[in-house]
């Protein structure tokens, strides 16, 4: 499964390096790194709301605060 | 073959002085480069006084025309007299270089010009004319790639007297330093710090002298393609790319921003590779692009590169740490890197498009400010002698 994450200014500004961090401890310790596949991107073009995250070309706004439940629902609720 | 130079230089001031007592000026007139080297006797005000006369008398004057004699004979009658020596005197070094290659050094008691040529020290001959009685020596010669010259002030050769050598930093062994270092280091930066570290060093951390180091290397062009910011009008995106990726393949370039570099391989029609890596918590991570030469987020780096731009600017900061700061794998020490050591003229193709969504009070960070970083990086990098040339879209 490709997850990206935007690295962009206004992304960078709300915590895409805390969600990195984030759900790359969380894909490690649930072991599933053989099958989450984390990437950075550029600019999503919704930078109005939280950071951008795409699960299999679906969008969503994270913030660090929320990452955890993301990685739950939309990522091990996926495979 | 059209060269053109890196040229740059270092200074110590004599311990406890405010205000150094050598005085470089580089310059540029149509069809040449200009490096002045003035050393003021005695240290302090004095000496800062005769040395900035001098260096700034020979550099208006030469870029007028003036001959060497006229512009000795104005020192020589300009310069205040030193109340205690009863005499007005500054020594000074002169190195001219025009595109086409030809040279002219003229040096009036500095120690002499340190020319290395592939690695190895080559002579420069005695040819001594005296000018309102001074004894000058002048030399005509033909640079080529890759040849550096090092002009010196006396606090050099006088590293370390009486302390750790007793004769101070015999030219000899300077010189062969520098031979060492010119194949240790790329710009002619590295090069003036790594001699001027060392007489740092040989000095105990406490000069006894101001001492200056003046590097010219001679390169060829190396211009530098920067894009930032998606154009105002999408219709433009192909031709803002298309001027962006013009040039030889001398030509380096590079995208700071996201979108600009999505544009950019939409355009191409080459994958956007966007790293994870944190290499600077404050700096957004880089990413790759065939046939780029550095990818980076847009007004984030940039503004950081303006910070690193400024203070390699205002020499004070131009010390070791500087540099490993500059090694460092971030996106704005790269671009800073770049544009410091491996660049003699920037071209910066601007995006005028405002991202509506940066308009946003709540942001921690002025993101609407790309033409004003736009317009400080063009300044900084005009203080540092190279052109720099502004596209906007």
């Amino acid at each position: 499964m490709r997850v990206t994450i935007c690295i962009g200014s206004a992304c960078h500004l709300k915590g895409s390096r805390e969600i990195i961090q984030k759900l790359q401890e969380l894909v490690k310790a649930n072991g599933v790194s053989d099958k989450v596949d984390l990437n950075g991107a550029f600019c999503s073009g919704n930078c109005v709301n939280g950071v951008c995250v795409t699960v299999e070309g679906e969008l969503f706004s994270l913030s660090p605060e929320t990452a955890e439940e993301f990685f739950n629902k939309e990522i091990l609720g996926r495979l | 073959m059209e060269i053109t130079v890196d040229v740059a230089y270092k200074s110590l001031n004599k311990f406890s002085e405010v205000l150094c007592g050598d005085k470089v000026e580089m310059l540029q007139t149509e069809d040449s480069h200009i490096l002045i080297l003035a050393d003021g006797m005695g240290s302090g005000v004095k000496a800062n006084i005769l040395a900035t006369l001098t260096s700034k008398i020979l550099g208006t004057m030469f870029l007028n025309g003036a001959t060497l004699e006229e512009c000795v004979e104005t020192i020589v009658q300009t310069l205040p007299i030193c109340q205690v020596r009863q005499v007005a005197y500054a020594t000074f070094s002169i190195l001219q270089v025009f595109h086409s290659g030809e040279a002219y050094l003229v040096e009036f008691d500095n120690p002499s010009c340190i020319f290395i040529r592939n690695g190895r020290l080559m002579p420069i001959p005695e040819n001594i004319r005296e000018v309102e009685g001074k004894k000058i020596n002048e030399y005509r010669f033909q640079v080529q790639k890759g040849d550096a010259l090092i002009l010196m002030s006396d606090g050099t050769i006088h590293a370390g007297v009486g302390q750790l050598l007793n004769f101070g930093w015999l030219w000899e062994d300077i010189a062969s330093y520098a031979v060492k270092q010119y194949g240790l280091t790329v710009s002619a930066m590295r090069l003036a710090a790594a001699i001027c570290q060392a007489c740092d060093e040989l000095y105990q951390y406490r000069p006894g002298d101001d001492t200056t180091v003046a590097c010219m290397r001679i390169i060829n062009a190396k211009p530098v393609h920067l894009m930032t910011g998606p154009p105002q009008d999408p219709a433009q995106d192909e031709e803002m790319v298309a001027a962006f990726m013009s040039g030889d393949d001398t030509t380096r370039h590079i995208v700071c921003g996201g979108t600009s570099a999505t544009i950019v391989s939409r355009v191409l029609k080459r994958p956007l590779d966007v790293s994870m890596d944190y290499a600077d918590p404050e700096i957004p991570p880089i990413a790759y692009m065939e046939g780029m030469d550095l990818v980076t987020e847009g007004v984030l780096t940039l503004n950081r590169v303006v910070q690193l731009l400024r203070s390699y600017v205002k020499k004070e900061a131009v010390s070791e740490e500087f540099f490993l700061e500059l090694d460092k794998p971030n996106g704005a020490s790269m671009v800073a890197k770049l544009l410091i050591e491996d660049c003699t003229e920037l071209h910066l193709y601007v995006g005028k498009a405002i991202n509506s969504a940066y308009q946003n009070p709540g942001l921690p960070f002025d993101l609407g400010i790309r033409q004003n970083l736009v317009e400080q990086l063009k300044h900084v990098t005009e203080e540092m002698g190279k052109k720099v040339t502004v596209t906007y879209y």
